[in-house]
């Protein structure tokens, strides 16, 4: 396979592509490298990843026959289950997303082709709290000015910035910014999760390098379908924490029995497979609406759901493998800095849970309302 | 808000809905899924669903994939759960006719001789003969097959001692599907048979159970050598369990959202004037997605059904969903009615009928070990009663 976007390729094939590069070039022994050491990214693994298998320009062009989000949440679970530790997440899921939907496919592709890209973007899905975008843009003749700072995912390692920003009118833009140009500063911090290197970016009067205007509906729907791509990923994860802890309950042996045979055990497992349940009956139901206000109430609230059940699928990984699982080597504490990062990146459970409640037409402003 | 469904729903059957089931729809604004506790209410209820059956009956729409012979459409399985599926959406009183439709016509249709269809089916279909369902006793709920309900042999069938309880409709009911214990001493899953019962036989008596809510859904059923012919065994003696699993596994096609009264609690929030309280709202949105997730678990079995699958788990996964959903309703309901909660009301009543509604069908605890045994793969916890003969188990008040 080329460079060349695999339109036309069918999703079985691309699925069964990706699940062998991941399971080849993502164990989840990598993103524990990266938490022991410190370390940067496999470069190695991302330039198969967008050359030689060409998924990123999967994500950001045109798909041919394949239908967009139905293909890109079933790599996302693929690439969550191991934890991929890529530049994927930021330049595709994040930045890709955003500029896609300003610019269009041809020119993210131009502008990300093989680059790697991070997102200076909205903290919370709910964009008329105060804050909610951290750089404010000012218009000055043609060009656009950027001042304000956020965390980044990928802030000190990615070779494009892409800004959301609110200008003085209210309206926003989508820019591209070169990392280090006049004005801007970066701080690299230490993440709980090192599958996701973070970065304090901040910027003074930057000149942005290109901007397009995007209107407030299409940023909703941009937030929607991010949330629908994390949730995606997070339901993998969360598999992958239902999947171990079931085969070890069926080895792990006490009082003459498997602990998998006890109830409290038994019961434990098939709540967490309700829950897993519940994340992929949304995350199916987002993928089907497609657009709209129902879409977009429906990917807030699956992006909610997998997030909680992310969460306590990490606990219950830990608690059902006892002391084992409390241990440095063992894995489960991977999947629990996932879960909480996870909730830190893209906005917790209840602000997604709020904007499901506004798109799915729970009035705010109500006379009489008593807002306690 | 109604959450659009899943599945297209065919032109035909929408508009006929549309225009007649509204007829039939109970407009006391009740949300409790048990009988009501005043007695003329109950009777209009279940005569307004004898009604509705040969209302369906009258204009061709009943048994919709019962094959012609009997009395059906000749239509597929899937045709008749997307008909539930819209009549769902209407407040029928459905619930009086399910288990015949539900759960005992498909065993019928599985397990009975061509001279029991013929007799047993087709008056079904019209309201005129209803079904109630002899399973549980008062020692036998969770672990059904312990019961101990006696069938034993005479030279003219069974004769048939024991006592059934949570026995819906079996008051009104002209038969009754009978499991009872043919053999003592083999272990318990092989030593059961089914029957049909004549309840109007002698030695069946009914009395009415009183639940938490205040109405009788539900009856004790007396059986005092109750004579059973040759002909009422329902399949082979002793292969009851087998029987009876089946039938069990259809109550997974159930189970709908339209049961989460989401939009009566909008309507209610925005009443009391709390929709702006982000707590209300995020139990309100909750309890949305939990419907919404019941709308996907359904629309899976339907894809199943469509392409002759046998029901996947996904209907114990559903039933717990459905229980915290309502519970999460009864406690945002109760909330917002503030002191309006001491007095007796639709939310009220629906909330004392919260616990029922997690017991009845599978508790959620037996929901949650078919889960992790039957679908996870789970070791099985430890059996004590597995090849033991039944007359030798402890059972409640008698050692083993």
């Amino acid at each position: 396979m080329t460079s060349a976007t695999p339109s036309g390729t069918e999703l079985a094939t691309l699925i069964e592509v990706t699940r062998r590069f991941v399971e080849r070039h993502h164990p989840v022994a990598d993103a524990r490298r990266l938490l022991e050491t410190q370390g940067p990214y496999d470069a190695i693994a991302w330039d198969r990843l967008h050359r030689e298998i060409g998924l990123t320009g999967v994500a950001t062009g045109d798909l041919g026959d394949l239908p967009r989000l139905g293909t890109l949440t079933t790599l996302q679970e693929i690439f969550g289950a191991n934890l991929a530790a890529s530049p994927w997440f930021a330049t595709t899921v994040l930045a890709g997303t955003f500029l896609h939907a300003a610019a269009g496919a041809a020119a993210t592709q131009e502008h990300l082709d093989g680059r790697t890209a991070a997102l200076l973007g909205p903290t919370t899905p709910l964009l008329e709290v105060p804050g909610a975008l951290p750089l404010a843009a000012q218009h000055d003749g043609a060009a656009v000015l950027l001042t304000g700072g956020t965390t980044v995912v990928d802030g000190a390692s990615a070779a494009l910035w892409v800004a959301v920003a609110r200008c003085d009118d209210g309206s926003t833009v989508v820019a591209t910014v070169r990392p280090g140009a006049p004005g801007s500063t970066v701080r690299s911090l230490d993440p709980i999760d090192a599958t996701r290197p973070i970065a304090e970016v901040s910027m003074d009067r930057t000149i942005a390098s290109r901007w397009w205007p995007v209107d407030g509906a299409r940023l909703a729907d941009v937030i929607a379908e991010v949330s629908v791509l994390l949730a995606a990923e997070m339901v993998g994860a969360a598999q992958r924490c239902l999947d171990s802890t079931v085969a070890y309950a069926r080895d792990r042996m006490a009082f003459g029995q498997p602990i998998g045979s006890f109830q409290a055990i038994q019961h434990h497992l098939a709540d967490l497979f309700v829950d897993v349940s519940r994340s992929r009956a949304l995350l199916a139901e987002a993928v089907r609406e497609r657009e709209g206000a129902a879409f977009r109430g429906i990917a807030h609230m699956a992006c909610a759901q997998a997030s909680e059940t992310l969460t306590t699928a990490a606990e219950r990984q830990i608690a059902i493998h006892g002391g084992i699982g409390f241990t440095w080597e063992h894995d489960a504490h991977l999947y629990l800095r996932r879960a909480t990062s996870s909730q830190v990146v893209w906005g917790r459970p209840a602000d997604h849970w709020e904007a499901a409640a506004r798109e799915l037409g729970l009035e705010v402003d109500e006379p009489g309302d008593d807002r306690t | 808000m109604t959450a659009a469904g899943p599945t297209d729903v065919p032109e035909p059957i929408r508009a006929w809905l549309a225009e007649h089931a509204p007829g039939y729809e109970d407009t006391s604004g009740r949300l409790a899924t048990f009988a009501p506790a005043d007695p003329d209410a109950a009777n209009e209820e279940l005569e307004r669903a004898r009604g509705w059956e040969r209302h369906k009956s009258r204009h061709g729409w009943a048994g919709i994939a019962l094959p012609p012979e009997l009395g059906g459409r000749g239509a597929s399985r899937y045709e008749s759960l997307v008909f539930a599926d819209e009549e769902s959406r209407y407040r029928l009183p459905l619930h009086v006719f399910s288990a015949t439709h539900g759960m005992v016509v498909p065993t019928l249709l599985r397990w009975g001789t061509d001279r029991q269809k013929q007799r047993f089916v087709p008056p079904t279909l019209d309201g005129r003969e209803l079904w109630c369902q002899l399973f549980s006793e008062p020692g036998a709920g969770s672990d059904l097959a312990g019961l101990s309900t006696r069938a034993v042999r005479t030279s003219a069938g069974w004769c048939v001692t024991g006592q059934k309880v949570w026995t819906s409709n079996a008051h009104v009911a002209r038969w009754g599907y009978l499991l009872a214990r043919t053999d003592p001493d083999v272990p318990k899953n092989e030593g059961l048979s089914t029957f049909v019962l004549d309840m109007r036989a002698a030695g069946v008596s009914v009395r009415p159970l009183r639940q938490a809510t205040g109405g009788a859904s539900f009856n004790e059923v007396f059986l005092d050598d109750v004579h059973i012919p040759h002909e009422a065994l329902l399949g082979r003696e002793g292969n009851g369990w087998t029987v009876a699993r089946s039938t069990l596994m259809n109550e997974r096609l159930g189970i709908t959202s339209s049961i989460v009264p989401s939009d009566a609690l909008i309507a209610l929030a925005r009443e009391r004037g709390r929709l702006g309280d982000p707590d209300v709202r995020r139990q309100l949105v909750r309890i949305l997605a939990a419907r919404r997730v019941l709308e996907h678990l359904r629309h899976t079995t339907l894809e199943a059904a469509r392409t002759d699958e046998d029901p996947g788990p996904e209907g114990s996964a559903a039933k717990i969903v459905i229980g915290e959903a309502a519970a999460a309703v009864a406690a945002l309901a109760q909330d917002l009615l503030g002191v309006d909660a001491l007095t007796y009301d639709v939310w009220t009543e629906y909330r004392i009928g919260v616990p029922g509604s997690r017991i009845g069908g599978g508790t959620e605890e037996v929901m949650r070990t078919i889960l992790a045994e039957r679908v996870l793969g789970l070791p099985r916890g430890p059996r004590v009663d597995k090849d033991v003969p039944w007359s030798r188990l402890a059972r409640t008040g008698r050692l083993g």
